[in-house]
């Protein structure tokens, strides 16, 4: 094995070395935007929550509150009705039916303000599935998952981080390969080839990590 | 010869060699700063948010709970007890069936909040949003103090890669050169290289913000207390989380705000100091501070400290209002002079400015004058040794008492005139202020004691061309604030000059009677105030 042959390792060695580091760091780059644009999805996902769940929150008290007052005719106007009915004068009876009807006006103008399928039957209102209809309606077709787009982020910033200490490698390969040039013809071509095949391997395993294959 | 240039050729791929070793190593440490920086950063966005949507939504679910049912049982009762006076059992009877039936409605009306006599609103607050929204918004605080640290390591390690860049570039430029300038590149290059690795291991080491959630927790709960109130348990809450985190400048204010609403100004000074230690260097410190050590008597350092305040805001009129207390408290007349002319020269631009628009004088900027005029009120007192104000053992000579009283009424004057829009001119006055009664015979009697049933209180003056049709406004102040309900405003409609009588209503409304205490009056004419305040007490 003469210096010539030893000198064409070594120089393979220095090649291969910085275009790894070169195609390591054009991926990592690619991941990192990736990892931009989770973070913006996410945003947005968790702005069109918010804004849904206050939207939704406020409007459901505004129907709560017509609610309230729907319960509170609608109660006098049933105490009426019972006092009527206890009572054994002709007159009074048909002044509680007045009253009675007097009492249920705003119960009739409430009414539109809310939505009846939430009105329970024992006189509570479905507060929980009013906000969720609501919010659902707002939210239409949108993405309120800001965490799967976050965990999204965090793999691919998980991914650069393990690239990176790829980037040492191949500095590491270039270093031995500039200090091979002394050694003898031998030495320097073992040092050259496995130069050579850790550059390899970090451009495989550059791959495998990008793939999720290598947690 | 050639085989030194040889070696030294040698030796300089050797270093670039171990300079891209560096180099990479860097690009570790700063896309891993970098990465948790976009974390972090995300992180506070969240919180950010999170701490909005609880608020809002919290607010407006504490506004339908406060604002209309408690409310709407409040009524209820009230109808109740009316009909159980009138022996209306029926009607009795059918408001329990709707108070009854409002229960399942909302959280308010049932237990612990509906046994609760004071403070059920602020703790179905508590309980509903506060602590939650301000635990995110610490959450925030907290991990955007991370997020700017990561931010400035990963910036700093850019700039020493582009130090680590230029380096190599020299090495490589200097294998082409020779002799002296290659002499000359090699050690600008040794000397950049031993600077970015020791500006690196700095970097390095430099300590991050401490995120303890212990301690939030803390902090979230005390404030919760401190809402309702509860300041002995607010005060315990706070040096928990100080005991978790004692850097955390939040609690250090939270706890001297506590502090001085238990009268423990000494210390609440103490808690401010210390919040201002650990990062909290805000306006809001230096003007607790300024009034604190105007309580406790240190008016120099009130001084310094709301010249701070005004260094850190020199429009603030608040700020200067505090920095004109001090330097009076401080018996510091000229300096005092020229803040004054700069509170109203900045207060006159501002009313103008608004009287521009056409929507008139915004209520903040007289409120701004008005403040700065009770502060000033208040140092006058304390040096005359009034046990009523809370700033204590001012000492002022005579003339700057009389300057300070005039400088408290160029203040109110210029506020009142604002507020009514007068541009009339400011002539007439009135002096000899004294409060009475008048009885059935229209006869004034002076009094210090008015019953708290009165209809109208009268107010004896002299006056000295005071035109007719003048703008006459008469302010009343019960425990050191005014009550603008009382306040009345007339036309002058009596003699220019000599002894007169003036009657100011006290029937407001139905049922309204005066609560009893310390009460002063105060006149204007054509929104100019006129001698003193004049106090009277109102009793049973």
């Amino acid at each position: 094995m003469n210096e010539k042959f030893a000198k064409i390792f070594l120089a393979t060695s220095l090649l291969l070395s910085v275009i790894g580091g070169a195609f390591t760091a054009w991926r990592m780059s690619v991941l990192d935007d990736a990892a931009g644009d989770a973070v913006n999805d996410a945003m947005h996902a968790l702005i069109t929550d918010a804004s849904a769940r206050i939207r939704s929150n406020n409007d459901t008290f505004e129907r709560m509150r017509a609610y309230s007052d729907y319960r509170v005719a609608l109660n006098a106007q049933e105490a009426t009705l019972a006092e009527a009915k206890a009572s054994t004068d002709p007159e009074a009876q048909q002044l509680y039916q007045e009253q009675a009807a007097a009492d249920a006006l705003p119960a009739t103008v409430s009414k539109a303000y809310f939505d009846q399928r939430y009105a329970l039957r024992d006189g509570s209102y479905n507060l929980r599935a009013d906000q969720q209809s609501s919010y659902n309606k707002i939210v239409g077709r949108r993405s309120t998952d800001s965490g799967a787009f976050l965990t999204d982020s965090q793999e691919s910033r998980d991914k650069t981080d393990r690239m990176v200490v790829f980037l040492i490698g191949y500095a590491l390969v270039l270093l031995v390969a500039t200090l091979s040039e002394e050694m003898a013809p031998v030495p320097a071509t073992i040092t050259a080839v496995i130069g050579i095949a850790i550059s390899v391997g970090l451009i495989i395993l550059t791959n495998l990590v990008e793939a999720g294959r290598l947690a | 010869m050639i085989e030194r240039v040889n070696q030294w050729d040698r030796q300089i791929s050797i270093s670039i060699a171990m300079l891209t070793v560096f180099a990479a190593l860097l690009g570790y440490l700063q896309i891993t700063a970098g990465n948790l920086n976009n974390q972090y950063r995300a992180e506070s966005s969240r919180y950010a948010v999170d701490a909005m949507r609880l608020r809002s939504t919290g607010e407006a679910r504490s506004s339908f709970e406060a604002g209309h049912m408690l409310r709407l049982a409040e009524l209820i009762t009230q109808q109740r007890a009316l009909a159980q006076s009138n022996e209306d059992t029926a009607t009795v009877q059918k408001l329990d069936a709707i108070a009854q039936s409002l229960k399942s409605l909302s959280p308010v009306l049932n237990d612990p909040y509906a046994s609760m006599k004071d403070g059920a609103v602020e703790r179905y607050e508590v309980d509903a949003y506060l602590v939650d929204a301000v635990r995110a918004e610490q959450m925030r605080a907290a991990v955007t103090a991370l997020d700017q640290a990561w931010d400035a390591k990963a910036n700093t390690y850019v700039v020493h890669l582009t130090l680590i860049a230029v380096v190599l570039a020299l090495l490589g430029l200097s294998q082409a050169m020779a002799n002296v300038p290659r002499l000359m590149v090699l050690v600008v290059s040794a000397l950049m290289t031993l600077l970015t690795i020791g500006w690196t291991a700095s970097t390095y080491l430099q300590p991050l913000p401490v995120l303890s959630k212990p301690a939030i927790d803390a902090y979230a709960t005390a404030y919760g207390a401190a809402y309702q109130s509860h300041r002995e348990e607010a005060l315990k809450g706070y040096d928990e989380a100080l005991k978790q985190l004692p850097t955390y400048a939040d609690a250090h204010y939270e706890r001297g705000m506590t502090l001085w609403l238990l009268d423990s100004n000494e210390e609440a000074l103490l808690a401010l100091s210390s919040a201002r230690e650990n990062g909290y260097d805000a306006a809001s410190v230096d003007s607790m501070e300024s009034y604190l050590l105007l309580t406790v008597g240190r008016v120099a350092d009130a001084e310094v400290s709301a010249q701070k305040w005004v260094e850190r805001e020199p429009e603030n009129r608040d700020a200067l209002g505090a920095l004109l207390a001090a330097q009076i408290a401080h018996d510091q007349l000229e300096p005092a002079q020229a803040t004054l002319k700069k509170l109203q020269g900045s207060a006159t631009e501002a009313i103008r400015k608004q009287t521009e628009t056409g929507s008139g004088v915004d209520d903040a900027t007289i409120g701004e004058l008005e403040m700065a005029a009770d502060t000033l009120h208040s140092v006058v007192l304390s040096s005359q040794g009034d046990e009523s104000v809370e700033i204590k053992n001012v000492k002022l000579s005579e003339g700057t008492v009389a300057a300070a009283r005039d400088m408290v009424r160029a203040l109110r004057s210029q506020a009142m005139r604002a507020a009514f829009a007068l541009t009339s001119e400011p002539v007439g006055a009135m002096s000899e202020i004294v409060v009475g009664t008048l009885d059935e015979s229209e006869a004034f009697a002076a009094m210090d004691k008015i019953a708290s049933t009165v209809q109208s209180i009268a107010l004896q003056m002299k006056t000295d061309s005071v035109p007719a049709d003048a703008h006459i406004l008469v302010r009343i102040y019960q425990d050191g604030f005014e009550n603008q309900a009382l306040r009345y405003v007339t036309k002058w409609d009596g003699e220019p000059t000599g002894m007169k009588v003036l009657s100011v209503p006290i029937d407001i409304g139905a049922a309204y009677v005066l609560q009893t205490g310390m009460y002063e009056v105060e006149m204007y004419v054509n929104g100019v105030m006129q001698g003193e305040r004049v106090r009277f007490e109102v009793t049973e």
